[in-house]
């Protein structure tokens, strides 16, 4: 029972609210980004529980042995702090979000509206039948309750618990981990250990990603988009994708975020579009190395294909890589200083 | 060229997509690891044409996770280089970010499908997108409903030769294939792990050796000695060493349970067929007793005198 209302919790004030707080702030800046709403808004969906992590990160990495209750709190008032920021995007998200039922009486909306359904049948099924047992998502598992034990986020040429004998194998960014950590603060709070909303959170990506793609494509047409989120969603991977637990859907849904707004900052460049695009590529630079290392492609690429003059370039595209640190790429460059040495080590395939 | 030839050109490549994924999945895709690494036969990777196919052009051929839209996508991309003066400036920068993505993620020589399928929603969407574009309008939502139809074809051909795979090689774990109740085929870890260790006698500051199971640290407080087989790596606090290498069996044995004070082994059948030397000296030096899961705790023998 407390499992479930961690998880009905989480939902509501990590997934809706805070991912929400993000879409409104976004929206509120349309003006000079000058992008479509719904892919606007999804993107911003998409940085809630993102943004939770990358809080926590900076609490955990700055602050050792910080409080329970501090850790918990700073991401809230982060959130607090961006809905009030948003200003008028509050009020363009839910006129978006007032629209939607008028909306489904267009027949072209109804496979997506039944695929939501389908899947919301089974994200059910699996909570209920699936604990954590794969062996990636148990190790993320295990390095995020490391960090909610230590509540503390150091660098070491080797990852090792010495009170348990772990050896954190990973080289990517912690914003994954760091879910089971958020996760693990409220169960703290509330007296339950549980991991029922992170397990939720593969299938919340997977839909956030179907629904992201899904705009983009009613941007050329409605029944492309239909066919379209057919041919994505139904191949093997894309199965796995929505079902195993595991980082995938995270990373892929802001990875696909990244390139969108990487498009958009080519086709129209503007400083508020590259701004965007550095936030989104650190966004998905901090949930895995091989974002870190595309992230690191899309730059070069920037360098060469924005159509401004140089000088602007270099100023615009230096901010965005700023910002793309901030967003937590920032995380590789410590741990080759001083960490594992990320991708100067020799890596283990399993 | 005129619209009509294009639309002619979209349905014979939808349809060599098509066959492709006949000839990948009947023909050349295996269903045993016989005579290959049985990491790269997991990984389809287990022979230079594999390593190819969905490997180093994984992105666009490895249809066992992909779909032809995937397949359509290299065409695409020949086409758009081939174009490229013409390209609008976001077509441009998309299509060299894409074309270095994949060299990077090639690079890697596909060990990882996941890699590969990170680009997956963006090449649907640009396909579907370039599709839309250079169709005639009469021809775009019948070749994307057949392109709808060629993928689930595609997938259908996927989940059979994964059946095939799982009658050849009946100790091919996957929930799709496995038997028993749907909780049984989700739920592949060990029932009640802290009981079952308690059931064999463990005590709670026992050394085990546990191989490459993060369950172990995820669902009891024990400390565990973290070691893969697959690498012969053993992680300790002052790094990684290798526990066989430069070893006599009896020489392991006896830094286990002298220099660890190792006592148990904890692992998995499937694990353990990736290291034979191993395995043969975990049946040679070692009581197994096994959980009904697959998962294996060995005793190793005379620490406990029993």
């Amino acid at each position: 029972m407390m499992e479930a209302l961690v998880l009905a919790l989480l939902v509501l004030v990590t997934n809706l609210a805070s991912g929400g707080a993000v879409a409104a702030f976004l929206l509120g800046r349309n003006e000079r980004l000058l992008l479509p709403a719904w892919p606007l808004a999804l993107a911003g969906f998409a940085l809630g529980p993102f943004l939770t992590t990358l809080v926590l990160y900076y609490t955990l990495a700055l602050w050792h042995g910080a409080p329970v209750l501090v850790a918990w709190l700073l991401p809230l008032l982060f959130f607090a702090l961006v809905t009030w920021m948003a200003g008028v995007g509050r009020g363009r998200l839910l006129t978006l979000l007032a629209g939607l039922p008028a909306s489904l009486k267009d027949r072209s909306l109804w496979p997506f509206l039944a695929g939501t359904l389908f899947l919301l049948l089974v994200t059910v099924v699996f909570l209920l039948n699936k604990p954590l047992v794969d062996h990636d998502v148990l190790e993320y598992g295990v390095q995020g309750r490391i960090f909610l034990r230590d509540r503390a986020i150091s660098y070491q040429r080797f990852q090792f618990d010495a009170a348990s004998g772990f050896h954190y194998v990973g080289l990517h960014g912690f914003s994954f981990p760091l879910l089971f950590t958020w996760e693990g603060l409220w169960g703290e709070l509330l007296g339950v250990r549980t991991d029922t909303w992170v397990r939720s959170i593969t299938m919340w990506y997977a839909w956030l990603l179907i629904a992201f793609c899904w705009s983009l494509l009613r941007g050329i047409d409605r029944w492309a988009a239909v066919f379209g989120g057919l041919a994505l969603t139904a191949p093997i991977g894309f199965l796995f994708l929505m079902t195993i637990y595991h980082l995938d859907s995270m990373r892929i849904m802001l990875f696909t975020c990244a390139v969108a707004a990487f498009v958009a900052v080519v086709q129209g460049p503007s400083r508020e579009r590259m701004l965007l695009f550095g936030a989104l590529a650190g966004a998905q630079a901090f949930v895995h190395s091989v974002g870190a290392i595309l992230a690191g492609v899309l730059v070069a690429v920037l360098l060469f294909a924005l159509p401004i003059r140089w000088n602007k370039r270099i100023t615009w595209l230096a901010q965005g890589v700023g910002l793309m640190l901030l967003f937590g790429a920032v995380h590789y460059l410590v741990d080759i200083v001083s960490g594992t040495g990320w991708i100067f080590q020799d890596i283990i395939w399993y | 060229m005129d619209r009509r030839r294009i639309d002619l050109l979209a349905w014979a490549l939808l349809a060599a997509s098509m066959a492709f994924s006949v000839v990948y999945h009947r023909m050349l895709m295996p269903v045993s690891p016989e005579g290959m690494d049985p990491a790269h036969f997991d990984r389809g990777i287990g022979t230079p044409l594999l390593l190819g196919l969905n490997g180093y052009l994984g992105v666009f051929l490895n249809l066992r996770y992909m779909g032809p839209t995937m397949v359509l996508a290299l065409p695409a991309c020949i086409l758009a280089l081939h174009r490229w003066r013409k390209l609008e400036r976001g077509q441009r920068g998309l299509l060299a970010f894409v074309l270095l993505a994949i060299s990077v993620i090639g690079a890697f020589g596909g060990f990882n499908y996941r890699y590969a399928f990170s680009l997956q929603p963006v090449l649907t969407v640009a396909v579907v997108g370039i599709a839309w574009a250079v169709l005639s309008p009469g021809a775009r939502r019948p070749f994307l409903a057949g392109l709808t139809v060629a993928t689930v074809l595609n997938t259908a051909l996927a989940l059979e030769h994964r059946q095939r795979v799982k009658q050849a090689t009946p100790d091919q774990a996957s929930p799709d294939t496995a038997e028993g109740s749907l909780e049984e085929r989700l739920n592949t870890g060990p029932r009640d792990l802290e009981a079952w260790l308690k059931e064999q006698g463990m005590r709670p500051t026992d050394t085990v050796l546990v191989n490459n199971l993060p369950i172990w640290y995820y669902v009891t407080d024990r400390p565990g000695i973290y070691y893969w087989c697959g690498s012969d790596q053993l992680f300790q606090a002052h790094g990684k060493s290798f526990l066989f290498r430069d070893r006599s069996d009896e020489q392991v044995y006896r830094y286990l349970r002298d220099s660890l004070h190792c006592r148990y082994v904890f692992s998995t059948e499937e694990y353990d067929r990736y290291a034979p030397r191993y395995r043969a000296f975990l049946e040679a030096w070692s009581d197994r007793v096994v959980d009904e899961r697959g998962h294996v705790l060995h005793r190793l023998r005379d620490t406990l005198r029993r």
